[in-house]
């Protein structure tokens, strides 16, 4: 591998030759499935980066699947995440810096901006690379960068301009000089007795003391261009320490653009990982786990343990959220969720089309053990919120949509189809569901479709039917579980009469005693 | 500087929040009439005695704040004057408030130093007052209260806190060090000591002969001028966050100072007045804990006999070594005026009070809690009886070893075996944990159960009824009567005018028990 620093394309897309994605416009499914949420809370503080292309379009080889996931579990160890992180952290400081130091015209002020980002960027590099160097990196993604960091950071010219950094911001940092405010006037002067007179009131003061006291010293070292005043001040000072200051403008021109561009991307992508990261281990504390997805080829089987609706989890409702699971194996295909209106179908709808479309990005999915076929696009299907008056265009309108998908899927697509024909009649409903489902049967895609039409539910050797179910024994609360089983029409009703002690088993079990 | 005169080893948190059950203990023991009195109107008072009465302090504690209070029995004004130069102290800062026009340092700075100029004056009366009345602490708490003020305010500590005083006018300017920070920026501001007052020397502040540039703001600039005093904010930020903080603590020491002093200000009144009805007081004997002492002669109620402004009938109680004592008997026998009256005693001897007896020995509770029979108060979610568990329940919580419960008629909501038996489990686990109980109780059944055992820890108490049926409002030592007294109330209700019950009860005595 050469040590070229310029060498390293890309944490996220090995064989990627031209720019990374623009994030214009997310795909069709990512409001109904909610993706479009999910994804404002992941890049969310890090809206600099712009990240959202890379969560919106699946890569097309497997390999970089692979890749991206054997970065993601590099930074799964705290220890190399905590140094990607303050790494980045330390960059974002370099940034602002250098961004000061170009906007400001007051050349003292530029130039310390210009140096304090100089300063920041080499302890940074150096500090990662070292990390790094140390951290056992497994995957190509990471080891590879680390390698380019290991002789960027040896380099006799990165190496020379760290020492003369180091050297000025010594030299700055013993400067000290006085003011002496009186009138209209500032007198600025060079400054050696160092005596604290506050401090010598508050011993005096001592004596009133009650109890601790934790005194805040003010700071005021704010990174924002000096007033008027301030830099013609500083302006003094700089007559003061002539020689200082001389060696800070030299240095100031010789190094402009100092950060390399590998380093740059490198910082930027890493954020894909982190932003996702952060929010697996924030939902992993209230015990929701993510596992990586086993990904097959179209018509192998599907499954998915204790998985769960991002969205939903990230919503701030951690406690509340119930996991799910789902199995397709063998000849099937198709989830047909039925039972109870607000039992969780249309969260368990989302779930399935998350999980397909965060799987095909390279990233763990919710879930304990999950399994997928990898999909080369999810498609939904919800129905539309606005009021059709005239029933028979909005039938047509459901019929138009679902044939745009079916001629647009292929056998590795997932098809997300939610209560389709839910405004006509029970006939029109069984009949166009059953047509449709024998379509996406054809195509051979996982499917899941939500339906009221229990008859569905059974078709043929394809379908599963799932029921939402309600939990009997606390029947207040919605259970949001979506369980394997024939459906159920009563399943909703008994649960109302659970709640008052009056289901059939409670009622004979009370009769007895 | 510590005041001190409540406990010896901490600030006792007069603002803290009174424990839940604090409610039901001032209303349960009609507390409010003794706070009343105390307060003479003073609102102050009254919440500085409640804030103490409703926490029960420790033994050693207990022993302090009643040795305090003998002093300030001895001499009164100089409670009255401690007090006074604290709450003029507190008027000077209040005086200042409407004064505030900025909130910068350099503003926060002006109105401390002025503000501490005034409290040197109230230092200065502090101490005069300290003299004066040297001789009349004997009290740990007091004399080193005294102590410490004569101490602490010598006059060259007072002349060094004017010292500052006078260059923190700044009548010179402001000088002020420091580093070359980001962006050229300066910070780390170290304030270099301002000269004391204005004179014609120019070599006070060092270094004036060296190198230096002037940067003068035009008049016209004031963008520049706004900038000019933002320097001089964050140069003087420190010392004036210091300066505010000492008037902090001496206002804090002040109104310490007259808050503790007006709890005993409440006492000396509180004992004239009774003085004045000719009822006794004593400062009880405090005992551990673990003596189990309750004995007192003549324990009365203290809120009855202020509310009927005259002598009420008193009871004496030998229960040392006692921790469940059960009061049974007949309605509008004084059960529940006795039940006060412990309860009250236990209150005011947690807080180091006197209490209302001629003799009174008894161990200082851990907690003083009630559990009363609601009458009304019963939700529509709850029934009555699920009140009383959820409520008992409540206090549960936070009863531990040492308290005391008075509990007038609990678990009475429901049958009285039902209650019976709920009530039995209950008080006995509470006594065998190390909690005090006093009951009062209708249920004759939990009565007979309680006390058919010949436990000395239970004392069985039965409100008198003369063999013609009068009552005399004493209990006596017997055991519980299978019957209640309800047929013999009916009597005097409907029947013929009964001219033997004393009026007092049935003025305070809203409830009787069972109908």
């Amino acid at each position: 591998m050469s040590p070229d620093p310029m060498s390293f394309v890309s944490l996220l897309d090995p064989f990627a030759e031209g720019p990374p994605p623009s994030g214009a416009d997310d795909p069709d499914c990512f409001g109904d499935l909610h993706l479009d949420a999910v994804v404002d809370g992941l890049v969310a503080g890090r809206e600099g980066y712009e990240l959202r292309g890379w969560f919106q379009q699946p890569p097309t080889d497997e390999a970089t699947l692979r890749y991206r996931h054997a970065v993601m579990a590099d930074l799964q160890r705290p220890e190399v995440a905590g140094s990607v992180r303050s790494f980045s952290r330390a960059m974002r400081g370099v940034r602002e810096d250098l961004a000061r130091s170009r906007s400001i015209r007051h050349r003292p002020q530029s130039r310390r901006f210009a140096l304090d980002a100089l300063s920041g960027y080499a302890e940074a590099v150096v500090g990662f690379s070292e990390r790094l160097a140390g951290a056992e990196l497994r995957s190509e993604g990471l080891s590879g960068f680390a390698g380019h960091l290991a002789a960027y950071v040896a380099d006799p010219g990165f190496v020379a301009m760290t020492a003369e950094a180091d050297r000025l911001e010594g030299q700055i940092g013993a400067i000290r000089y006085r003011l002496t405010l009186q009138g209209n006037k500032i007198r600025v002067e060079r400054d050696e007795d160092r005596a604290d007179y506050a401090a010598e009131v508050a011993a005096c003061f001592e004596r009133f003391r009650v109890g601790e006291v934790t005194r805040r010293h003010p700071s005021y070292a704010g990174r924002n261009e000096l007033d008027h005043v301030q830099a013609q001040v500083l302006d003094a000072v700089c007559r003061l320490f002539p020689e200082v200051f001389g060696d800070l403008d030299r240095l100031a021109e010789r190094y402009e653009d100092f950060v390399a561009a590998p380093v740059s991307r490198f910082e930027r992508e890493v954020q894909v990982y982190l932003c996702y990261l952060e929010r697996m281990e924030a939902l992993g504390a209230h015990g929701l786990a993510f596992c990586f997805p086993e990904l097959v080829d179209e018509g192998g089987e599907e499954h998915a343990t204790d998985t769960f609706d991002l969205a939903l989890a990230l919503g701030g409702r951690e406690e509340a959220i119930v996991v799910n699971s789902f199995r397709l194996s063998g000849p099937e295909r198709i989830l047909v969720v039925s039972g109870p209106n607000q039992g969780g179908k249309t969260t368990f709808a989302r779930t399935f089309g998350q999980l397909h479309h965060l799987a095909s990005i390279g990233l763990p999915v919710p879930g304990t053990s999950v399994q997928l076929v990898r999909s080369d696009a999810v498609y939904s299907h919800f129905e539309r919120e606005e009021l059709m008056v005239d029933l028979r265009g909005k039938l047509q309108d459901d019929l138009e949509r679902a044939h745009a998908i079916l001629d647009a899927a292929t056998a590795r697509s997932a098809l997300v189809l939610n209560e389709l024909f839910a405004s006509t009649t029970l006939d029109d409903a069984r009949l166009l569901g059953r047509r449709i489902l024998a379509q996406v049967g054809q195509l051979g895609a996982v499917a899941v479709y939500v339906t009221f039409v229990e008859e569905l539910a059974t078709l043929d050797e394809r379908t599963v039917s799932m029921v939402a179910g309600v939990d009997p024994t606390e029947p207040s609360r919605r259970t949001f579980r979506i369980e394997r089983r024939a459906p159920d029409g009563r399943a909703y009703a008994q649960s109302i009469a659970e709640r008052y002690g009056l289901g059939y088993d409670t009622l004979r079990a009370r009769l007895r005693a | 500087m510590r005041v001190r005169l409540l406990d010896p080893d901490l600030d006792v948190d007069l603002d803290e929040e009174a424990p839940d059950h604090a409610a039901d203990v001032v209303a349960d023991l009609g507390i409010a009439t003794l706070v009343e009195e105390m307060a003479g109107g003073d609102r102050l008072v009254a919440d500085i005695s409640l804030a103490v009465l409703v926490r029960s302090a420790g033994t050693r504690t207990v022993r302090y704040r009643q040795a305090v209070l003998a002093d300030f029995l001895r001499s009164p004004t100089l409670a009255e004057e401690l007090a006074e130069v604290g709450a003029e102290a507190l008027a000077k800062e209040r005086a200042e408030r409407y004064g505030i026009l900025g909130r910068g340092p350099a503003s926060v700075l002006g109105r401390s130093v002025r503000l501490l100029g005034a409290l040197l004056d109230s230092l200065r009366d502090l101490r005069s007052v300290a003299e004066r009345h040297a001789g009349a602490a004997r009290s740990e708490g007091l004399r080193s209260l005294l102590e410490t003020i004569r101490a602490e305010l010598a006059d060259g500590y007072l002349g060094e806190v004017s010292e500052h005083l006078r260059r923190l006018e700044l009548a010179e300017g402001v000088t002020v060090g420091l580093r070359s920070g980001p962006g050229g920026a300066g910070v780390d501001p170290v304030l270099h000591r301002p000269p004391e007052r204005k004179s014609g020397l120019r070599d006070r502040i060092p270094g004036r002969g060296g190198a230096h540039y002037t940067v003068t703001v035009a008049d016209r600039d004031e963008a520049g001028g706004r900038i000019l005093g933002e320097i001089r904010d964050r140069s003087l930020a420190e010392v004036a966050e210091i300066t505010r903080e000492a008037v902090e603590h001496l206002l804090g020491f002040f109104a310490r100072l007259r808050n503790e002093v007006t709890f005993y200000l409440g006492c000396i009144r509180l004992e004239a007045r009774l003085r004045d009805i000719g009822q006794p007081v004593v400062l009880p004997d405090a005992r551990g804990a673990e003596e189990l002492a309750l004995s007192a002669e003549g324990l009365y109620d203290i809120s009855l006999a202020l509310h009927l402004d005259r002598p009420v009938v008193g009871n004496d109680l030998d229960a040392d070594g006692v921790s469940l004592v059960v009061v049974t008997g007949a309605n509008q026998g004084g059960k529940s005026t006795f039940l006060r009256s412990v309860g009250t005693a236990m209150a005011m001897a947690g807080a180091g009070m006197f209490v209302g007896a001629r003799s009174c020995r008894v161990s200082i509770p851990a907690a003083v809690l009630t559990h009363y029979r609601r009458e009304e108060e019963a939700g529509l979610e709850h029934g009555k009886f699920d009140e009383e568990l959820a409520r008992m329940s409540a206090l549960v919580d936070r009863l531990r070893p040492g308290a005391i419960l008075l509990s007038n008629e609990s678990f009475a909501a429901t049958n009285e075996r039902e209650g019976s038996e709920i009530a039995q489990q209950v008080l006995r686990a509470l006594v065998d944990s190390g909690v005090r109980v006093v009951a009062v109780t209708h249920l004759v059944e939990l009565a007979r159960r309680l006390c058919q055992t010949e436990d000395p820890a239970t004392l069985s108490l039965r409100a008198e009824r003369l063999d013609d049926g009068t009552r005399t409002f004493r209990l006596v030592e017997a055991p519980p009567l299978p019957t209640s007294f309800g047929e013999d109330l009916w009597g005097r209700v409907f029947g013929p005018a009964d001219t033997a019950a004393g009026p007092e009860i049935a003025a305070t005595t809203p409830t009787g028990g069972h109908p």
